[in-house]
């Protein structure tokens, strides 16, 4: 059993979360202000944290950092700030993850989900020369396995490939051109949408939501990363 | 009887008359003129002096009444000196002394004769020693060469002696030996004799004469002497108290003069050594020495030499007296008699001719009264030369005049060799000058009496009756300089330099120096000037380029310019604030937006979580779950307004940061098909892209432009008919690249094209759509914030965006 802490200083949205996470079968803990959260935190054992910015009183910036100071749980941040400004700046104040209301219900299971398989599965896990990782992502370069959070996933051969030469250029934006011939071993020329098209598949197989992805970012105009990540 | 024209014809007759008047005392003025003037001429040598005075009629040193007193004196002297009296004559004593005395005359004159002949041969034979300053001769037996100091040189030169009538310079006498510069006068090789010899034989004529006539000659002397009347005389002889004299009752001199007491008179005497001259008599001896060169008169010596000739004052004192009386025979009395009739007839011309010359001007006068002819309205009757600008008929007049008056007087002269005789034909031909004189006189009065005259001078024509325009030009002329402010001021300092230099030119030697200051001041103002001026060009400057905190400084400005300066302060003070109250507001829209969207955002959140808890929830009524369908859709489409009208409002107020970055337009159109293909496909739409082979490269903000093509695909996917190809070509240009996607439309678009870009405008009217009518107004927006165009365009049933986006230098 696994517990999640939802604050918000909006019932009606703490009422709805609730319901979801325990339709999950997680133990959902309550409070409606920063204060308020970090006795929680204090005083239970949490797996996940899902918090609102903007809340009277102690906004959510400051409680992730407050709670940053000595504990690890994966916190989500709730927010009708939809800016790329905010996003970025709940994402250095130590949160993992940033949802923008309205959100889609499932898919804020799903990460919670996602983080927490993340955060027990941390410890043990090995680091080793063949291993590939970026957030949850894992590539065995050995095995030829993708998995992600600990869950494998089935990817084909291409597939594999391409995000293996996306996994070993972490950080570093490679055109679709670049991508191709890496891949294919073949000249770029006319290559349709074929990279596009084997990007789309990868991103269904392990994004949470392939529209908003969280491991193959897209540059526009230039190309794909995958960025590292804790 | 027509009573005006009786009375003009009377005025003419009179005017007429007048005229031959004027003509004829013209004439005879002229003439009478003329005789005063050859009368002047004769008179005083040709020298214009005053008439008033005796002096000029008697002469000068050299005139006849001076020559007359010397000689009178001369005889006085004579009886004196040479004769005493009757019983000295008588006796032979007095021919004896007199023999003496002219044997010792010429024999002076023998040795001085003599002497001078010695000093000619040795100029003439010898030569001189300019160095030694000596006359130099071969050795003579005996007699040494004598050489002079310089001193004893000079003194030689200065030195002279008379013998006789010989005066001898340079002799120097050293023991008895008479030297001339240096030669012994008694070695020159000269016939002593010979002319001792002659000047004897002249001595004994001479003396056989005079003894001859001496008693004859004293009897005519006497009776010259006594016929003498106005000539006075007194001489003492102080040695033997002998007196002689023709004054009455005069025992003395004191006496002598006291019978004269008019001490003007024409009288001198020496008196115990003492000379007096009257000044009547001096100023005779003197006149002409103003005009006549030659002086006869040096120093007080000669006066003393007119009057008393060599008499010695040490034996005698002398008086004497002109009394020039018109009774006399004598010749003081001819020329007195002479002087009177010259001065009566100086008067009498001087009067005639200033008779004639009145009633000349009398005739003009009346001429003038009666000029014009008056008309049928009262006025003169002008002529044609009245209309002519009085100075210029004057001028022309004057003229005229003075060529008539003078130029026959010129021809006349140059025929008699300009011996000056008066003339009357001269006189007569002149006479056209004052017919010329008295038309302009006529004239000026016909146009006093119409009270036209001012009026007809070219002064009143040309400036009087022109200043009112004169003046306005000359305002519009100061306007034009003094309507701007800096303009005026300028142009008194201006001025006032102007006039600094002017008198600067004015005074000589400091005006160099003023006017090299003023040009130095002149110069060190226009510097102020010009430096105010870069100071508000340079601020002005800064304001262009956004810096609004900068101020002039207004007080070291010149007075021309504080006010512009403070103007630009004043305009970039409320630039500065005009810019601070925009940011501001500009913050507060973009604080607005956030705020509001957040706020939309929080319960719009809660619509949709529990609609999608009421959707899981096992409702089995149909209508019911129809209705929580329409609530999911219907909050969806909520969500996606209020998305979009938040980034509609950020797109068009230009509240966007843009990350402009090189991006491949190919790379981009690839990633995006990736996106969109299998929506596409559901839509069952075939995507055709078509691009240049080389890669186009464009400057924008990645992000955005991939939201610009999402909102066309968008549009594409709910608005294509479906089964039909969808067209994406990219095209690069010389400085844009261009992305186009063209669609065949599933329904009839009737609607303008150029409102779909509006906000909140969709193709259907009906708006039932998903849509937020947003899309393509973003798109646009977003499209031009980057420094692109969007241009969007229909034909029939196709459909046609294009958007151009500026492509990359390299």
């Amino acid at each position: 059993m696994y517990n999640v802490l939802v604050c918000d200083d909006d019932k009606a949205i703490l009422d709805s979360v609730e319901i979801y996470l325990q339709n999950e079968g997680y133990k959902v803990y309550r409070a409606t202000n920063g204060m308020e959260a970090l006795t929680v935190a204090e005083n239970a054992e949490l797996h996940c944290i899902i918090l609102d910015i903007m809340m009277p009183g102690m906004d959510g910036l400051t409680v992730t950092s407050k709670l940053r100071k000595d504990k690890n749980i994966p916190i989500i941040l709730l927010s009708a700030k939809s800016e790329d400004t905010d996003k970025i700046a709940g994402l250095s104040f130590g949160a993992d993850d940033y949802v923008t209301k309205p959100f889609n219900p499932l898919e804020l299971v799903a990460r919670v989900k996602s983080q927490i398989r993340r955060y027990t599965t941390l410890g043990s896990l090995e680091t080793k020369d063949t291993i590939l990782r970026s957030g949850g992502l894992e590539l065995d370069t050995e095995a030829k396995t993708v998995s992600v959070d600990g869950e494998p996933v089935k990817v084909t051969a291409t597939e594999y490939k391409i995000l293996e030469y996306l996994m070993e250029n972490m950080g570093h934006v490679l055109s679709t051109n670049q991508i191709y011939e890496a891949v294919w071993h073949e000249e770029a020329f006319a290559t349709e949408k074929t990279v596009t098209v084997h990007i789309r598949r990868i991103r269904e197989k392990i994004e949470i939501n392939p529209k908003d992805p969280k491991y193959i970012k897209v540059v526009w105009g230039i190309g794909y990363k995958i960025d590292k990540e804790s | 009887m027509d009573t005006k024209s009786t009375k003009n014809l009377k005025r003419t007759i009179i005017k007429v008359i007048l005229i031959i008047a004027s003509c004829v005392l013209f004439v005879t003025t002229y003439f009478f003129g003329q005789q005063l003037v050859q009368f002047y001429i004769e008179n005083t040598d040709g020298y214009l002096t005053s008439l008033d005075s005796m002096e000029t009629v008697l002469g000068n040193g050299n005139s006849t009444f001076a020559k007359q007193i010397r000689s009178e004196t001369g005889k006085v002297r004579s009886l004196a000196s040479k004769y005493v009296d009757d019983e000295f004559v008588e006796s032979g004593e007095a021919f004896a002394k007199y023999e003496a005395e002219l044997r010792d005359r010429y024999q002076k004159n023998i040795d001085g004769r003599i002497l001078q002949e010695q000093i000619s041969f040795i100029e003439s034979n010898y030569e001189y020693d300019y160095e030694r300053e000596v006359y130099t001769y071969p050795g003579f037996d005996g007699v040494e060469i004598i050489s002079f100091s310089s001193e004893q040189q000079i003194q030689a030169d200065r030195s002279f002696v008379q013998l006789g009538d010989y005066e001898i310079h340079g002799i120097t006498t050293i023991d008895g030996v008479r030297y001339y510069k240096g030669f012994p006068v008694d070695e020159a090789n000269i016939d002593k004799d010979g002319i001792s010899e002659d000047l004897t034989k002249q001595m004994q004529a001479e003396l056989a004469t005079q003894k001859g006539s001496f008693k004859t000659d004293y009897a005519n002397l006497k009776a010259e002497l006594s016929e003498l009347t106005s000539y006075r005389y007194f001489l003492l002889n102080k040695t033997n108290g002998m007196i002689y004299t023709n004054i009455e009752n005069a025992e003395t001199i004191e006496e002598a003069a006291a019978h004269y007491p008019d001490k003007d008179d024409y009288r001198a005497s020496v008196v115990g050594g003492e000379f007096s001259i009257s000044r009547a008599l001096r100023n005779v001896l003197e006149t002409g020495q103003k005009f006549i060169s030659g002086n006869y008169i040096t120093s007080e010596n000669d006066y003393y030499n007119y009057c008393f000739g060599t008499l010695d004052m040490d034996k005698y004192d002398m008086f004497i007296y002109v009394d020039l009386t018109p009774d006399g025979n004598d010749v003081f009395s001819g020329i007195y008699k002479d002087w009177k009739a010259m001065s009566d007839s100086v008067s009498e011309r001087l009067r005639n001719t200033i008779i004639c010359f009145a009633a000349w001007i009398l005739t003009l006068v009346l001429l003038a009264v009666f000029a014009g002819n008056r008309g049928e309205d009262g006025k003169m009757k002008e002529t044609l030369l009245d209309k002519l600008p009085n100075s210029i008929h004057f001028v022309m007049s004057v003229m005229l005049v003075m060529g008539c008056a003078i130029a026959p007087m010129g021809i006349y002269l140059e025929f008699v060799n300009w011996n000056f005789k008066p003339s009357l034909i001269v006189a007569v031909i002149t006479v056209l000058s004052n017919l010329f004189f008295i038309e302009w006189l006529m004239s000026a009065s016909r146009q006093g009496k119409n009270r036209t005259f001012w009026k007809n001078t070219i002064i009143y024509k040309v400036f009087i009756k022109n200043w009112p325009a004169f003046k306005r030009w000359a305002n519009s002329g100061i306007n034009k300089i003094t309507n701007g402010e800096i303009k005026k001021r300028v142009f008194y300092v201006f001025i006032a330099y102007l006039v600094v230099m002017v008198a600067a030119a004015c005074i000589p030697f400091i005006g160099a120096g003023i006017a090299v200051v003023a040009s130095i001041a002149m110069f060190i103002y226009v510097l102020k000037l010009s430096k105010g001026l870069d100071a508000i060009s340079s601020a002005l400057t800064k304001a262009e380029g956004g810096d609004y905190d900068f101020a002039v400084d207004v007080d070291v400005m010149p007075a021309a310019l504080q006010s512009m300066g403070e103007n630009v302060n004043n305009l970039t003070n409320g630039l500065n604030i005009a810019i601070d109250e925009a940011t501001k507001s500009e913050r507060m829209k973009t604080e607005l937006i956030t705020n509001v969207s957040h706020d939309l955002k929080t319960p719009l959140t809660s619509i949709i979580t529990y609609t999608d808890l009421l959707k899981q929830c096992d409702i089995e009524d149909a209508t019911a779950n129809e209705y929580i369908g329409v609530l999911d859709e219907k909050s969806h489409r909520l969500k996606k307004l209020v998305e979009d009208l938040v980034e509609a409002s950020k797109a068009s107020s230009g509240n966007v940061t843009l990350n402009m970055v090189k991006i491949d337009v190919n790379e981009l159109t690839e990633q995006i098909y990736g996106e969109y293909e299998d929506d596409l496909k559901d839509a069952n739409l075939e995507l055709k892209i078509s691009a240049p082979e080389d890669p186009v490269y464009i400057v924008a903000d990645g992000q955005k432009t991939y939201r610009i093509l999402e909102n066309l695909f968008s549009n594409v996917k709910k608005y294509a008919m479906p089964g039909s190809r969808v067209y994406l070509d990219i095209a690069s240009g010389s400085t844009f690249a261009s992305i186009t996607m063209k669609n065949v439309a599933k329904d009839e678009m009737h609607f303008d094209v150029e409102r779909l870009t509006d906000r909140f405008v969709q193709g259907e009217e009906s708006r039932t759509n998903e849509g937020s009518g947003l899309g393509l107004s973003i798109a646009k927006s977003l499209t031009e914030l980057q420094g692109g165009r969007f241009n969007l365009s229909v034909d029939g049933d196709l459909f046609k965006v294009t958007i151009a986006l500026p492509k990359s230098k390299d």
